[in-house]
């Protein structure tokens, strides 16, 4: 059977190799573009939110590509995700497809169905194939964050605009196809070398982070590339999520009961009292974080009608007045346009170098 | 002491508990306002873009009680009412996001209420509550009292007496020989909150029609068709909905299910509703409402839809007298 995964990000190039290497054929859907969104809205209900269409149109690519199963993560709430496979599994099925979706669902929903499913796939090629892959996938998912983080360090001093991007998208493409831990790290090395050293521009760049939304901060289709535009506005960016992190937490260490959410909730205190699904809480933990930190501002972004980030949106306006922080909500969904969200993006860079200037005129002083 | 209760969101679900609780403890229930234009206006213009009608009403009803005075406002962190399920993450942020939305706000009584393992942390999260405010013997009282109460209004439901008689004591009146039989699916504080809704539920029984609603089904039902579906449902509302569908089905003209603009779990709830709905053949009305939505338009889509419905019947009538 022919496998597929929705994109999010880069974490195609890790789940690709543990798949490959569990002895499947996998088609990686094609990168998402305006047909995908397209073909997603087109057949998810209107008021889903947005990861739910790019995946359907994701799928619906893979498939025409030939995937006949699709791998699809599950969740127990309280947030949409948990419930998104077992809506996208009627929607392939009302548009007549047979593609197989499969989902793997956390180990204290489901235990028995999660081991069912593991050993499907595993079955091909046996348990030692399974390891070798997964450490392959996290070694290779480790080294993707690695060069986007310093990416996020080269953009705004890199002399000719562009360049990190460039050097980035190649690297990633070596990545892809490294076999090895050895190979892994070696690419590592020697792009993330390459990339510094263009990295020459001795400016003192303003600094934002990047809160919201997993997917949404994730995936470069759906937040218009927001890391790159920020960059080449001449930004150091610190995007607060990542994958490395999420898997270590939601996936082992929650899954083995030992997951705490208490420094999180440390950060919060006062403006949110815990967890309220998806990454509401991080946003604004996150957000105090960078506040204290002394980062120059905040992005916050997330689709629209996202449950979780309603909440934090409604609290970060506060922790923005009291911390003395700009913050920027932005909202994304399928009417998105490139022009407003580009005019936004400046405002609020030229917003905050005003007041970061203004305030080192005022230490001058 | 007076204690103000937002008539929103799970009004409609708890308020005898929530009430009887209170009125024991020796403490004055201040409920807000109904509905309004007025309160929605409020709620819609403090509320955050995106955020769904139900929770910018409730802001309007938290601001209500600021102008009447109350001592404390009311507005549990409802987490979780049953075993292993959620309600929606809005329900678990709401005491935060009414402490930093609605401006002189006095104090909020937000208790924990989590009952994701079992009932006795909710237990113990009133038993907490109430002793800020009366000796211990007093708090249990009220809590079974509260329970007594919560109790009856459930199995008067469960007796088919429609939830507003019951909470607000107004008379529906259902027809004996009704010309249709409709499923009625939404959350509560929709359906019944007549300014949200605009009035469908009264608009229906006023048109001769017998509307069945999810809150009149026994939960050992609705539990026997949710646990059909392929994965176990962990939003409470939508377990009661899509439990409720799965029930009515094959008692019913057509169902119509009522949806909150920008409500996240009914966005896919009610699209399974209309999927499975659609297989089955079972014609399905969706109304989704929001700050903008015209009484007119909607009333126009109801009347098309019983239209609709009596001509398959007669249709359906006709036919299998052919047929024979
Ligand atoms: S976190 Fe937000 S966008 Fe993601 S599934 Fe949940 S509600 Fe949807
Ligand atoms: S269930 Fe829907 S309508 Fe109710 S609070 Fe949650 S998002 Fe809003």
């Amino acid at each position: 059977m022919k496998l597929t995964v929705p994109h999010m990000g880069n974490s195609y190039i890790a789940l690709e190799a543990l798949l490959l290497e569990m002895g499947h054929e996998v088609v990686v859907p094609p990168a998402s573009t305006k047909k995908t969104l397209n073909l997603g809205t087109k057949y998810s209900p209107e008021s889903a939110c947005l990861p739910l269409k790019i995946n359907i149109g994701n799928f619906l690519e893979a498939i025409e590509l030939g995937a006949e199963g699709i791998i699809m993560a599950g969740g127990s709430g309280p947030c949409r995700f948990g419930y998104y496979a077992q809506v996208q599994r009627e929607i392939l099925k009302d548009l007549g497809h047979e593609a197989e979706v499969i989902v793997l669902e956390p180990p204290n929903e489901n235990f028995a169905q999660l081991r069912l499913q593991i050993q499907r796939l595993f079955a091909l090629k046996g348990m030692r194939s399974f390891w070798r892959g997964l450490q392959l996938a996290w070694e290779k998912i480790q080294a993707v964050e690695e060069l986007e983080s310093v990416a996020h360090y080269t953009r705004p001093r890199e002399i000719v605009t562009g360049n990190t991007s460039h050097l980035l998208a190649n690297s990633l493409a070596q990545l892809r196809k490294a076999s090895s831990v050895l190979d892994i790290r070696r690419t590592l090395q020697i792009n993330r070398d390459a990339m510094l050293e263009m990295a020459i521009n001795e400016t003192k760049p303003l600094r934002i982070g990047i809160v919201g939304e997993i997917y949404t901060v994730l995936e470069p289709f759906v937040n218009l590339d927001l890391e790159e535009r920020l960059g080449h506005l001449g930004v150091e960016v610190n995007r607060t999520v990542n994958l490395v992190e999420w898997i270590r937490d939601h996936l082992v260490l929650s899954s083995l009961r030992l997951y705490k959410n208490d420094h999180l909730r440390k950060l919060a205190h006062g403006y949110l009292r815990g967890f309220v699904g998806g990454h509401g809480l991080e946003s604004v933990a996150h957000t105090v974080m960078l506040a204290q930190q002394k980062f120059d501002g905040v992005i916050h972004i997330l689709p629209f009608t996202c449950m979780p980030e309603i909440v934090a949106q409604s609290v970060l306006r506060h922790v923005s007045a009291d911390y003395h922080i700009p913050i920027l909500s932005l909202v994304v969904d399928e009417h998105t346009g490139e022009t407003g969200f580009q005019t936004r993006l400046e405002a609020f860079v030229d917003l905050i170098g005003q007041k970061t200037e203004a305030s080192l005129n005022v230490e001058a002083k | 002491m007076r204690i103000g209760i937002p008539r929103a969101l799970y009004y409609y679900n708890y308020s005898p508990f929530w009430i009887r609780f209170w009125e024991t403890l020796g403490c004055e229930v201040v409920l807000s306002s109904e509905s309004s234009k007025s309160i929605m206006d409020w709620g819609v213009a403090h509320a955050v873009d995106g955020t769904c009608l139900p929770v910018k009403v409730y802001y309007g009803h938290v601001y209500d009680l600021v102008t009447k005075n109350v001592d404390y406002i009311f507005v549990p962190q409802l987490i979780s009412v049953w075993k292993k399920e959620y309600i929606c993450p809005k329900f678990m942020g709401l005491p935060d996001m009414v402490r930093w939305n609605i401006p002189n706000a006095p104090p909020i009584l937000a208790p924990v209420i989590d009952g994701r393992k079992s009932g006795y942390q909710i237990f113990c999260a009133y038993i907490d509550l109430g002793r800020k405010f009366a000796p211990l013997y007093k708090v249990l009282q009220a809590y079974r009292n509260g329970l007594q109460a919560q109790h009856q209004f459930e199995e008067s439901l469960a007796q088919g007496v429609p939830l507003p008689t019951l909470l607000q004591g107004e008379k529906c009146q259902a027809s004996n020989t009704p010309r249709l039989k409709l499923g009625l699916l939404g959350h509560e504080y929709l359906i019944y909150d007549k300014m949200i809704s605009m009035g469908v539920f009264h608009y229906l029984q006023a048109h001769n029609c017998q509307v069945l609603t999810s809150e009149q089904i026994k939960t050992s039902i609705i539990f026997q068709h949710s646990s059909k579906l392929p994965k176990r449902m962990f939003w409470t509302s939508g377990r009661q909905i899509l439990g409720a569908a799965g029930h009515l089905c094959n008692q019913v003209d057509g169902l119509i299910s009522l949806v909150a603009f920008g409500c996240g779990t009914d966005s896919l709830t009610t699209d399974l509703v209309q999927r499975y709905s659609r297989r089955q053949d079972i014609p399905h009305l969706l109304l989704s409402l929001d700050e903008h939505t015209g009484e007119a338009g909607l009333i126009t889509r109801l009347e098309a839809f019983i239209d609709m419905l009596e001509r398959r019947i007669l249709s359906e009538i006709d036919s299998s007298a052919h047929g024979e």
